[in-house]
């Protein structure tokens, strides 16, 4: 029998069609250049920049079933590569790992911020922008506008086999939070009166399977400091499995300002800071609260922080 | 990852990928889903695979992919399987789709054991279970085959 299974491991391969398209596709991947520079180079980072969605969580290797418990899974800040883990079978550690690094340019200016946003917006009655979306959501073939009153508008994209993204824009991004599933909680209260909301710049998407179950909810603010020196970009996200993945580091080094910081709702961030920009991340099993801001200092970073009132489901 | 060692990845270990997923999922068409989804990780992650590493690393994102989907939908639906999909004389062609409706949990190990060669050992550290619930499940399952296919 053991012949035979070996005949089968050899007979059954990936289609050719398949293979050849999905080689193509990798092969014509192209990273993001030319991007407001707003985000690490991170994984999620980037799928939130390409799909306007956030959507893998970088954590460590766990069991599927072992999240009960909030965890926080920031990128661990180490000196050198040489205090990286090797992986074992046995340390939990994946095998690969990401190093976040600072791109060392300057934060985008915030009408490169307001413009990048609304690219979210402009082709809203557009089937144009319906693809993109996240992995094994990429392609869709419906769009459907059932709002455009810009105080929320509402489209809903489809696909053949019943998955759904639902999106919302509004003006103010506090019209957005009756939306949400909830799984996240936040209020802007203390932001709206802090800052200027940018309008236009705010969305929230939610992406359901075919059965309805939810995969990922999206949420993302644009903020400006009222004297218009700086700005901050909130992203927040939800996914509904975690998605195991490797862990990712930061050299110690390579940020002029790298630390934690445990706000007043007792959520662990990772604060870094260089060349003007601000990067915030918290990630627990589920969600990824993720903020980009520039000319913002840590007293500044830590009071939004402190009056989000941030509660996140796992 | 460079676009280049992605793609060397995908050229070596594709087929794996897509038979693990197979035989967690049941589905030709979610398999091929997630080859595509584990190679465009790998592609944005800007991952380092600690060198000789690769395979594990694949059979472990694979592995953690397909159970999240599996969680995901919490009933997974059952697909029909085509006999055509395996090119190879009929009674290997039996004999897979005899492997394929085998409970989840014993063609998984399965799978891993005889299609991809893992070890036992290899194969309880990837699933998170003890040495002796693999070696069990992999008795268990090629009796079933054997008492389906006799002891050849």
């Amino acid at each position: 029998m053991e012949q035979r299974f070996e005949r089968i491991s050899n007979a059954l391969t990936l289609p050719q069609e398949s293979r050849e398209r999905i080689r193509s596709q990798l092969a014509a991947y192209e990273r993001p250049s030319g991007e407001v520079p707003r985000r690490k180079t991170t994984l999620r980072s980037r799928v939130s920049v390409i799909a306007a969605v956030a959507a893998v969580m970088m954590v460590l290797v766990l069991s599927a079933g072992a999240v009960a418990v909030q965890l926080f899974r920031n990128d661990v800040v180490v000196s050198g590569e040489d205090d990286i883990p090797e992986p074992t079978y046995h340390n939990g550690a994946p095998g690969g790992y990401v190093i976040s690094r600072p791109s060392g340019e300057p934060p985008a200016t915030l009408e490169e911020m307001i413009a990048s946003a609304r690219m979210i917006t402009e082709k809203w009655d557009s089937e144009e922008s319906i693809n993109g979306g996240i992995y094994g959501y990429s392609q869709w073939d419906t769009l459907e506008v059932l709002s455009s009153d810009p105080a929320l508008r509402t489209r809903r994209i489809g696909r053949k086999d019943g998955a759904e993204k639902l999106e919302h824009t509004a003006e103010n991004p506090t019209n957005l939070l009756d939306v949400l599933t909830g799984n996240i909680n936040f209020d802007l209260a203390w932001m709206n009166d802090h800052y200027d909301f940018v309008p236009d710049a705010n969305m929230t998407s939610r992406i359901c399977d075919k059965s309805g179950n939810l995969v990922i909810e999206f949420f993302r603010a644009l903020y400006a400091k009222k004297d218009g020196t700086g700005y901050i970009d909130l992203s927040f996200d939800y996914v509904a499995q975690a998605d195991y993945f490797g862990q990712a580091y930061i050299l110690e080094d390579s940020y002029e300002t790298a630390y934690y910081y445990t706000s007043a709702d007792g959520l662990e961030y990772l604060i870094t800071m260089d060349n003007g920009n601000v990067w915030v991340e918290c990630r627990t099993s589920h969600a990824g609260i993720s903020m980009h801001g520039a000319y913002l200092n840590t007293s500044e970073v830590e009071d939004i922080l402190d009056n989000l009132s941030l509660a996140i489901q796992e | 990852m460079g676009q280049e060692t992605v793609l060397n990845l995908f050229d070596r270990f594709s087929d794996m990928v897509y038979r693990i997923a197979l035989s967690y999922l049941r589905s030709p068409q979610e398999a091929e889903d997630v080859v595509q989804t584990v190679f465009l990780k790998l592609l944005e992650g800007g991952i380092t695979i600690f060198p000789g590493k690769e395979r594990a690393f694949l059979t472990k994102l694979t592995i953690n992919h397909c159970k999240n989907l599996l969680s995901r939908a919490k009933r997974h639906e059952q697909t029909e399987l085509d006999e055509t999909m395996l090119q190879a004389q009929p009674e290997d062609r039996e004999l897979f789709l005899a492997i394929m409706e085998l409970p989840e949990k014993y063609r998984v190990v399965l799978s891993l054991h005889y299609l991809e060669g893992y070890t036992l050992r290899e194969i309880a550290e990837f699933l998170h279970i003890g040495i002796s619930a693999v070696s069990m499940r992999l008795h268990r399952a090629k009796n079933i085959l054997k008492d389906q296919f006799g002891r050849d």
